[in-house]
């Protein structure tokens, strides 16, 4: 669970005003918000990666803000988080980046973090690619092993920024049917940044809308449409409600299937 | 910009690189510090140096004694040529020589590497996984870049000299013996070479401290990356420069 309260943060010019969100326990959260408003350091707060200048970030009830770096460290080992760009280690193959939190750990022998990398490669579609570097992958190969990546120590917590950011409609229709997976064979609670917001809202249990530093509202998808305010009308004034979702169920084995000539994977 | 702006960018440098070296010294106290990284940094940045420093550390010792030869001749000063190269070599030449090697090629290469995981967010990655940065990182190669400016500096005192002894040899006729006998004859102590490995050591943490400050705080993509590089290499050599006009002053005794 997530909870933020009142959160205050400034690089010159203030970027977050007071920021109230609610994540409950094992729910899908879409964070939406035009650019600039803040989604991507609101997400790093949450992760510890940045500190508020007021304002409390609690993870499954514990207190971020204001600790220490050890204790910072431990609580962000509940936290699981997906970059925007990446942030894969270049130096290390597939396999090792998953490996390396695990390895950090030394909670698990060896046969134990192979068995684990290896079917955590094979939940998003990359079975095999333990040895892969990770230079030599494609733009969706690499966002599905960050996804893999924050997951693999089983955090109770992921954080998602733009995961299908540069991804074709289909390889992003596979992401978000992943995140779904992942929140199921997980249980784990999601807050998804994303500028997708069709294929998002198909997914989430929850949007939030924030602009200019503040989030505007925050509830299921219908009572967010249905909101009034005019910076929320007007952010989701393109939007098409999901009648019923085009997300298909995820299959690690549809990222093996055949395209048809002249499509292509990103 | 104000004298006063330009006061607080040189504070933000100095508290940067100091902050660094605290982060190091904290890991290595609290024996955290990640010793895979720290060999594969001894190895990458310490003996993959060795080759460049044996070169260089050889043809500057040479250097010197064609420098002093016509003088030497002209006095006939040849048993003193082993003591004129060791007092230059062990105080002066092998240290800065070593120090401007290191700086070049290991804290450039520093520098480049942490600001590439700087603006790719890898540093990121880590402390989101829960991995101290310091420990990881900042530490080992902090570690390396010290222990490699300080045995770096001693290989290529070594280096150097046999480059003087040989070129005596060829150039003036002075025999090693006679070359050896000017090192040793008194005239040159421990002191002398205590003094150059200080020096080293201090220059070590000066590359150490800068190469990794500045490519930590690298901004804006490669070209950020680029410009860190060339600062902190720029300023690793001014900052050699006034540490050795400094500990030579101290060392006067005044």
């Amino acid at each position: 669970m997530i909870e933020v309260e009142r959160v205050y943060k400034s690089f010159g010019e203030p970027v977050l005003r007071g920021v109230n969100l609610r994540v409950g326990r094992g729910r899908l959260v879409g964070l939406v918000g035009p650019p600039a408003s803040g989604k991507s350091v609101l997400l790093r707060i949450i992760a510890g990666l940045l500190e508020p200048e007021a304002g409390s970030v609690r993870v499954d009830g514990e207190e971020m803000v204001g600790l220490n770096y050890q204790q910072r460290g431990r609580l962000q080992g509940r936290i699981g988080m997906a970059f925007q760009n990446i942030a894969l280690f270049d130096h290390l193959s597939v396999g090792e980046n998953l490996a390396f939190p695990l390895r950090r750990q030394k909670a698990l022998p060896e046969a134990e973090i192979n068995g684990r990398v290896s079917a955590e490669l094979a939940a998003v579609g990359l079975a095999g690619f333990e040895e892969r570097a990770v230079q030599g992958l494609s733009g969706g190969q690499k966002r599905r092993v960050g996804i893999a990546r924050a997951a693999i120590t089983r955090p109770p917590v992921l954080l998602y920024d733009e995961p299908a950011a540069g991804l074709d409609p289909v390889s992003t229709s596979r992401m978000f049917a992943l995140l779904v997976d992942q929140k199921k064979r997980l249980k784990s609670t999601l807050l998804v940044v994303s500028s997708d917001l069709d294929r998002l809202f198909e997914v989430t249990d929850e949007v939030a809308v924030l602009h200019n530093g503040r989030v505007l509202c925050q509830g299921p998808l219908g009572s967010v449409l249905a909101s009034q305010l005019p910076p929320v009308r007007e952010f989701l004034a393109d939007v098409r409600v999901p009648a019923v979702s085009s997300v298909p169920p995820y299959d690690p084995d549809s990222e093996r299937a055949p395209l048809p000539p002249g499509a292509f994977l990103l | 910009m104000s004298v006063r702006s330009r006061i607080g960018i040189l504070m933000a440098l100095v508290g940067g690189v100091g902050v660094v070296l605290l982060q190091a010294l904290r890991a290595v106290l609290k024996r955290s510090l990640d010793w895979e990284q720290l060999e594969e940094s001894l190895v990458r940045l310490g003996l993959h140096s060795l080759p460049v420093i044996f070169g260089t550390a050889l043809f500057v010792g040479g250097i010197m004694v064609i420098q002093s030869a016509p003088l030497m001749t002209r006095y006939g000063a040849h048993s003193l040529l082993g003591w004129g190269a060791g007092f230059g070599i062990l105080r002066e030449v092998g240290p800065i020589l070593t120090g401007l090697m290191i700086s070049g090629r290991v804290g450039s290469n520093n520098t480049a590497e942490l600001g590439t995981l700087q603006v790719t967010e890898q540093i990121n990655g880590l402390r989101a996984l829960a991995i101290d940065p310091a420990d990881y990182l900042v530490a080992p190669r902090v570690v390396a870049i010290v222990l490699t400016t300080v045995l770096g500096t001693i290989f290529a005192m070594v280096v150097a000299l046999c480059g003087a002894a040989i070129t005596g040899q060829i150039l003036l006729g002075v025999h090693p013996v006679t070359f050896w006998n000017g090192l040793t004859g008194g005239m040159l102590g421990w002191p002398d070479f205590t003094h150059g490995v200080v020096k080293s050591f201090v220059f070590g943490l000066v590359i150490a401290g800068t190469s990794t400050s500045f490519g930590l705080h690298a901004r804006g993509g490669a070209p950020g990356v680029g410009r860190a590089v060339n600062e902190s290499v720029v300023l690793s050599a001014v900052a050699i420069f006034v540490m050795d006009a400094l500990i030579s002053f101290a060392s006067q005794g005044h």
